[in-house]
């Protein structure tokens, strides 16, 4: 017991990051396909992968189910969490409750200088090559016209669903009719917010994002991979 | 064996946590107050480890704060974040509840009555809660929509606190009472759209009277 608390403590000194690390690797590679939904995932296997202990495994488990990307099944441990179509509408609808709210807070509170970084971020998005990048430049540009809001809560939730959707919402970037959509809905709604239209902006966004997920409930409905 | 270590140190981080939660429920724990990893580790008689799980566990329910690199303090009670709690929940859990109308047995109705007739008999503010909390439940239950569910869940745990303010009195109590009946009537009576008008009213005007409180006293 004692040799274990000593490599617990040595462990917890950087164990912190050390799961995150394995956190990041997992999730990375659900994201990128290289795991598929129902994959089973051991704890030994991954922790003699990263060179870490047991406990830094399960740390990382453990945070990946918190964001929904892994799945608990009592006895048979541990995989990577599907989504039905069923799921996939609730979590657009509960995302799109949350970011209007958000956006309502935000928008007597927001800055010429948000909307400026905004308005760049559009541009980069236009330019943006890779899926990755265009993801990132997504969420960074809802996330400049959420932060206003300084709802700490709200935010949290909102950051958790977006990482937990996230990955099935990938292919919708390779779609280029719905990319130059978004584009369009994107700087409508930023117009909107600089003109303090807050209920016309939080009406749009809530179109937006009820059109991305329906796109993903279409998809999941016909079986496609995602 | 790897499963077994695992599920101790859980349930070892859940019982502190729930220890720290019921200190911080019934102001054994002060708002503000700071708490140390390794004094609560000695305290509990386990590792840091799982303390800091119990702490993970209080700070994503809202009980605690992180400061960085000064460790954990005790969420401080604040008007801001009740009414934020509040704005969601008025947002969310009517959602839920026209999701589990068309689903809800005669079954359903008489218990959710006997949850309100309990409420009225409960003696300690932790009965009278818990049984509000139940009848919530009971209402939400055939949703069917786990996802809102778990975020309801953790917005109405992080209420909890709020709802054992002195404001939440006896005349709170039986107002409390009447809307809670009404709202079952339309559930009887298959009237979704009023019910979730009054359940929202319900959520909104808790939330106001808590916040208005917690705004005259600083």
């Amino acid at each position: 017991m004692q040799q274990m608390e000593a490599v617990t403590a040595d462990i917890r000194m950087g164990s912190r990051s050390a799961s995150a690390i394995v956190a990041d690797g997992i999730r990375g590679e659900i994201l990128h396909h290289k795991l598929k939904g129902g994959d089973r995932l051991r704890q030994d296997a991954w922790a003699s992968r990263f060179g870490v202990s047991q406990m830094v495994a399960r740390e990382a488990f453990k945070q990946l189910v918190a964001e929904g990307f892994l799945r608990i099944e009592p006895r048979r441990g541990v995989s990577v969490a599907t989504m039905s179509p069923e799921e996939a509408w609730e979590m657009t609808q509960l995302r799109s409750l949350l970011e209007c709210q958000a956006l309502r807070w935000a928008i007597p509170k927001i800055t010429r200088a948000d909307l400026d970084r905004a308005a760049k971020v559009l541009t980069q998005l236009d330019k943006a090559k890779t899926v990755d990048r265009k993801i990132a430049l997504n969420a960074e540009f809802h996330q400049l016209l959420y932060l206003p809001s300084r709802k700490e809560r709200t935010l949290g939730l909102i950051a958790t669903l977006r990482v937990n959707f996230e990955r099935y919402l990938r292919y919708t970037w390779e779609e280029t009719h719905h990319f130059e959509q978004s584009q369009r809905e994107h700087r409508e709604m930023l117009e909107l917010v600089r003109n303090s239209a807050v209920e016309e902006a939080a009406s749009l966004l809530n179109k937006h994002i009820i059109a991305t997920g329906e796109l993903l409930v279409k998809s999941l409905e016909a079986g496609d991979q995602v | 064996m790897a499963i077994e270590t695992s599920a101790a140190t859980s349930s070892a981080a859940s019982f502190v946590a729930t220890v720290l939660r019921e200190e911080i429920l019934t102001s054994g724990l002060a708002e503000g107050e700071r708490l140390l990893q390794d004094a609560t580790a000695s305290r509990f008689g386990v590792s840091q480890m799982v303390v800091r799980e119990a702490f993970q566990e209080l700070l994503y329910a809202g009980f605690l704060v992180a400061e960085p690199r000064r460790g954990v303090r005790v969420a401080q009670l604040d008007p801001m974040s009740a009414e934020e709690t509040t704005v969601l929940r008025s947002l969310l859990e009517p959602c839920l509840f026209n999701a589990a109308i068309p689903q809800m047995t005669d079954d359903d109705f008489e218990r959710a009555d006997a949850i309100l007739d309990s409420i009225d008999s409960g003696e300690t503010i932790d009965e009278k809660l818990f049984l509000s909390a139940s009848f919530h439940d009971l209402l939400y239950a055939r949703a069917n929509r786990e996802r809102f569910a778990g975020v309801v869940r953790q917005l109405r745990a992080s209420f909890d606190r709020y709802l054992r303010l002195p404001i939440v009195d006896e005349a709170f109590a039986r107002r409390s009472r009447l809307e809670h009946e009404e709202i079952l009537a339309c559930c009887r009576e298959q009237r979704a759209a009023d019910g979730a008008v009054l359940l929202r009213e319900h959520i909104l005007s808790t939330g106001a009277m808590i916040v208005s409180y917690l705004k005259s006293r600083t």
